[in-house]
């Protein structure tokens, strides 16, 4: 048998102006996870689709077992075992596992399916995958990391031998991410080798065993998961030292700008105080579903709270609440999910950035171009957002800018305090580390932000103070520096305990 | 949205032109064939006035569709304003209220109807985004009919020998001299109304706002858009627009009004909005479009019914065929450009050789 279960020599991929792929060498063990990271448009998908037949490569060879093979279509790819999932699991979410499973290829008795067997087989294989439910469970009933756990074990029952995960963990949270590793490795302990894409360094080092880089077309290298550090992975990414990743700042907190007390809403959370001063970063953490992004949504009054007072500068602000009227209060809101809330991705990059200030954006009664023009333009530059011009539209964009435009339409109604939910997801290294140098300039201007974020490092090393969310309860909040990432995980799954609040009448009849 | 060469951003536009250039063509041949002319433009304006009907109605549409809803009780709508100013007039006269003060105020209250009758709409759809807005105005438009009925039974208001309806008689007939052609007020009106809206959609910021929301209404509402209170507005707005169209349908019907009349008229309405570059989508369109394509339809009634001699109801199969042709264009367009993608690709792995495994 030959060392390496695949090999990929010298792989060249040219599209129309752009090299995707230029001598690109990769090889995989039988019963290794190798991970491949790279910032958005290094060629890393371009790759995957190479391997899984869905590009044909202008070079190279792709060698199976020591053969020579041509991947001339995906069903060839598949026959060969290669199996990718991706993201989110493109299932049939009214169908059952055990169908989706066998979708296309169910066992049969004549012309009728066999459920009692096909039912019996799909539990077998998610079984020794390691799953927790049933073969007859519809799919709708299962969370995102069981769902890809079903995608799993449809590549396993058509004999996977090269499993692909193309960021499996991007919308899982803690939790979930940890039982997808425990099924990754049950995998590989098995003798399955999976490729692993990703953007997170937790999942890469939680997993790997070996890690190859992509950077502008070009495989940098491929080094033993314990010979590197995260600080080497990045500098290969980026090609330069980032500098400081998590660049330091010496806070100068102000007053209170804004102040949440008590709020609840059925179902949803419970009680929920928190506050945020001018100069200070609040980062509030938890488990994905824990309740963070409604407890926004009611703030701006997309959803309706059932209890609760919103301070902002020391006043309360009474009546029904508008995402309007708390912009024009001084609110900004980064959406957790910027495609569906943040953009209007077939508009131009100077239409989405004039759009919540539309009406100053005015000669007399009509729109004024030249204003529009002006605005997103500083924008563009001040965010150095990469893009040929302000009429770019956002789905021609990475994750990255993207997520510049959104905050450029913060930064252009002049918002004092930011909402940033989850600002760096889908982004890539370079763009994250200046959304971070960004955020410090912000609060070093005196503006408060209040960042919701899933991924540990962000919320540790950005934070001046953290609340942690569990099942819509705040249980812990402290100064960053005083906590430890075991803290903070404690608090996330702690639901036992609930912070009480002090609301300021209370603080007076205690001291009394 | 995105600044491109003016062929480019107004094509869907050119291609109205190029419709209506060769409709008129086609009728200038048949019509020079038959040895006569009775097909040439100022006839053509002359005859117009009946299918401008429902071009007000396709610009309060055209507003409704532009923000990816839709509103069938637009017919229904006008019906139920001409409706409430017939029976308040008549009630308010022979109240002994003189003739003109209560006709002004008939009027009023024919365009507060349809207002309110979109504001229903609107209220109904904004509150209840679960309801889709088809259900929902397919559901007002049996109510608002079922209330001209209530109103009217199968009586018919006639106010023929009225002085003061005699103003709407007037308003529908009128026409104005300009050189050698006269062009019928009905037409004016519009053309000042699309102006308006023109101006609004294309120019101002409530226009930015509409097509935001057909766009992406989520997305707008975190962006500030008053979306509800916005969309709402845009009912009643589509709702007026409807008590216009009726207000000139009295006087086209001779200062009649009638429980069982302009129905199917939101049809119109919508195939008008749609055929001027409105898709039920959302998000796009422009009212220049929506002026052609009344143009348009009044051109292919007119031609094929003078002309060839189509009856009104037969010459709706044309207009049928036309509408479905001009909405698949663009799919036409994007499939023959993917083939020829696909076959590109295809010849690519053709080009790469291959072994066997």
């Amino acid at each position: 048998m030959a060392e390496h279960l695949l090999e990929m020599n010298h792989i060249t991929k040219v599209f129309p102006g752009t090299k995707a792929l230029d001598n690109v060498s990769f090889n995989l063990k039988a019963g290794e996870i190798h991970a491949i990271i790279g910032e958005n448009g290094a060629g890393k998908s371009t790759f995957i689709q190479v391997l899984t037949g869905v590009f044909q490569p202008d070079g190279g060879e792709i060698i199976l077992d020591g053969k020579k093979v041509v991947m001339s279509n995906p069903v060839v790819a598949e026959k060969h075992g290669i199996s990718a999932i991706y993201q989110h699991p493109a299932s049939y979410p009214d169908l059952s596992v055990a169908e989706n499973i066998y979708i296309g290829h169910e066992f049969k008795t004549g012309p009728f399916v066999n459920w009692a067997k096909t039912n019996r087989e799909a539990q077998k294989t998610l079984d020794s995958a390691g799953a927790n439910f049933q073969a007859t469970a519809p799919v709708s009933s299962l969370s995102v990391a069981q769902q890809q756990l079903v995608e799993i074990a449809k590549a396993l029952s058509q004999n996977a031998r090269i499993l692909i995960m193309d960021e499996p963990t991007a919308a899982l949270s803690r939790r979930e991410s940890e039982e997808l590793y425990e099924i990754a490795k049950n995998l590989r302990d098995k003798g399955v080798a999976i490729i692993l894409i990703s953007h997170r360094f937790e999942d890469i080092f939680g997993l790997a065993d070996r890690v190859t880089v992509f950077r502008d077309a070009h495989s940098i290298g491929t080094w033993d998961i314990h010979e590197v550090d995260e600080p080497t992975l990045v500098r290969h990414m980026v090609g330069h030292e980032i500098g400081d990743y998590f660049p330091a700042r010496e806070p100068k907190i102000g007053k209170e700008v804004l102040r949440i007390e008590n709020m609840s809403r059925e179902g949803y959370f419970r009680n929920v105080c928190l506050n945020v001063h001018a100069g200070e970063i609040v980062g509030v953490t938890g488990l994905v579903g824990a309740g963070r992004t409604e407890v926004i949504e009611a703030l701006f009054g997309v959803t309706g709270a059932d209890s609760g007072k919103v301070f902002i500068d020391g006043k309360e602000i009474t009546g029904k609440r508008s995402p309007r009227r708390m912009m024009d209060l001084g609110l900004g809101w980064l959406p957790e999910d910027r495609a569906r809330q943040g953009l209007h991705l077939r508009w131009g990059i100077k239409q989405n950035i004039s759009l919540p200030i539309i009406d100053e954006c005015r000669n007399g009664l009509f729109i004024a171009d030249e204003k529009e023009r002006a605005i997103s333009e500083e924008m563009k530059d001040l965010l150095s957002i990469k893009a040929p011009s302000v009429e770019t539209t956002p789905n021609e964009l990475s994750g990255g800018n993207q997520q510049k435009v959104v905050i450029g339409k913060l930064l252009a109604a002049k918002s004092k305090i930011l909402i940033l939910d989850e600002p760096t997801k889908g982004v890539d290294v370079g763009s994250k580390a200046q959304i971070y140098r960004l955020m410090n300039d912000l609060v070093s201007q005196g503006k408060g932000i209040l960042m919701i974020s899933s991924e540990m490092p962000e919320v540790m090393n950005m934070s001046d103070r953290i609340y942690v969310v569990c099942e819509g309860r705040i249980t812990m909040e402290a100064p960053a520096k005083q906590l430890s990432q075991e803290d903070i995980l404690k608090a996330a799954m702690n639901t036992d305990s609930e912070r009480r609040c002090e609301s300021e009448s209370e603080k007076k009849s205690a001291d009394s | 949205m995105k600044r491109k060469s003016p062929l480019k951003a107004y094509s869907w536009e050119f291609m109205l032109v190029g419709l209506l250039v060769v409709l008129w063509i086609i009728f200038e041949i048949k019509d020079s064939s038959r040895g006569r002319d009775v097909f040439n433009f100022a006839r053509m304006m002359s005859g117009m006035s009946v299918y401008m009907l429902y071009s007000f109605m396709a610009l309060g549409m055209a507003l409704i569709l532009g923000m990816g809803d839709i509103d069938i009780s637009v017919g229904a709508s006008a019906t139920l304003s001409a409706a409430v100013m017939g029976v308040l007039y008549r009630s308010m006269t022979s109240g002994g209220m003189a003739n003109g003060p209560a006709f002004a105020i008939a009027i009023l209250a024919c365009l507060a109807t349809g207002c309110l009758c979109g504001f229903l709409n609107g209220f109904l759809i904004t509150r209840f985004r679960e309801l889709f807005p088809m259900i929902v105005t397919l559901g007002t438009m049996l109510f608002f009919r079922g209330f001209c009925y209530l109103f009217l039974g199968g009586e018919t208001l006639k106010f023929e020998n009225d002085a003061t309806w005699a103003l709407l008689k007037k308003l529908y007939n009128g026409s104005i001299e300009i050189g050698s052609v006269s062009f019928p007020t009905i037409i004016l009106w519009f053309l000042g109304f699309a102006a308006v809206f023109y101006i609004f959609l294309h120019k101002m910021s409530g226009g930015r706002k509409l097509f935001a929301i057909g766009e992406n209404r989520i997305s707008s509402r975190c962006s500030g858009v008053n979306v509800d209170r916005f969309e709402l507005l845009m009912f009643v707005v589509c709702g007026f627009m409807a008590a216009v169209s009726a207000l000139f349908y009295i006087g086209c019907a001779s200062a009649t009004v009638r429980a069982d009349a302009m129905q199917g008229y939101e049809m119109y309405a919508i195939a008008v909005a749609v055929l001027g570059g409105f898709s039920t989508s959302g998000g796009k369109g422009n009212i220049i479009g929506v002026v052609l394509s009344v143009l348009i339809f009044g051109v292919m009634k007119k031609g094929l019914g003078t002309l060839f001699g189509f009856s009104d109801s037969t010459v709706n199969l044309a207009v049928g065929i036309v509408l479905i042709l001009a909405s698949l264009l663009p799919n036409i367009v994007q499939y023959i450009s993917h083939k020829k993608q696909l076959k590109k690709q295809q010849t690519d792995i053709q080009a790469f050789p291959s072994g066997k495994p």
